[in-house]
């Protein structure tokens, strides 16, 4: 299954993964660890993981953090945090244009060359099918024009039709079984 | 006078398209989302879909989808009409829709004319 992301990561400049509900957050887990061995910097923005939840899941697997850059855009929403030198906390999953600069400033800074953004579909909880599109692809156009390569992982069963209209967006798409 | 359906939640490009392509001979019919359009092309049908991608309720993509499948639309013409920039996955999934071109919305007027000409064969 990783063997598949990294072929079509290394072929394409953004990909669509659709996983399996079940699956889907030990996939993102086991594609951390392979991003994390073939990229130099890697940005994940988070919209509905803690930051602290994430970085544990990420060292018991043994994946080396110091090659993550994370925007985190739950914790605010729960606790006062100021951000680190690895994470920048966003006040919200709702503030886009909050999001979008952080992400602008992580390419800028962090010599990043691969992002993965989980889960787009997560947006749909606050916005419009259509804001979560267009915000999908300021985000890909972004991350296009910076040189960096781009991961959209979606959930097989629950993304809905949001998947679909991404899907425009990318070189490829990977269903996972 | 060929008949052009502009589907755009944005009425200000539903009347900047209807005087461009007014002015070439084109009666311009505007529909404001993808519900509206289905509706109106059951109604009267066209020569030609200009389609925005970014819509409320139902996307461009999904709007053609659901063209394809209604017998008497089937073969419409459809071209897409979108700030939106397709990848390699959009353009494939263009041939499979059978749409006819992708014009983006920073166009050149004359080209932008010229195409719809072509599109359209005249």
């Amino acid at each position: 299954m990783i063997q598949e992301i990294k072929e079509k990561a290394d072929a394409n400049d953004i990909i669509g993964l659709v996983i399996p509900d079940i699956e889907y957050d030990e996939t993102l887990v086991e594609a951390a660890g392979f991003l994390s061995e073939n990229y130099n910097k890697i940005l994940y923005i988070s919209i509905n993981k803690p930051y602290g939840k994430l970085t544990g899941k990420f060292k018991k697997n043994k994946i080396n953090l110091n090659k993550f850059y994370f925007i985190d855009c739950i914790t605010r929403t729960e606790k006062d945090v100021s951000s680190t030198e690895n994470c920048f906390f966003a006040s919200s999953p709702r503030a886009l244009d909050e999001i979008q600069t952080s992400v602008l400033d992580a390419l800028r800074k962090q010599e990043i060359d691969m992002a993965l953004i989980d889960s787009p579909s997560s947006l749909l909880t606050y916005y419009e099918h259509a804001d979560v599109l267009q915000f999908m692809h300021r985000l890909m156009t972004e991350l296009i024009v910076s040189g960096c390569k781009g991961i959209f992982p979606f959930q097989k069963e629950s993304a809905g039709s949001l998947k679909r209209g991404v899907e425009m967006f990318v070189d490829e798409v990977v269903f996972l079984e | 006078m060929p008949r052009i359906m502009i589907v755009d939640d944005d009425p200000e490009i539903i009347d900047l398209t209807r005087e461009i392509l007014g002015d070439e001979g084109y009666t311009v019919i505007g529909a404001e989302s993808g519900e509206e359009c289905l509706k109106k092309l059951k109604e009267e049908p066209v020569d030609l879909v200009l389609m925005d991608f970014f819509m409320p309720g139902m996307d461009g993509r999904t709007v053609i989808e659901k063209i394809r499948e209604t017998p008497d639309l089937k073969d419409a013409k459809i071209a897409f009409f979108t700030s939106a920039t397709f990848r390699k996955r959009g353009m494939e999934i263009m041939k499979e829709l059978n749409i006819v071109d992708y014009i983006t919305k920073s166009f050149d007027m004359d080209d932008f004319i010229s195409r719809i000409k072509k599109i359209i064969g005249k």
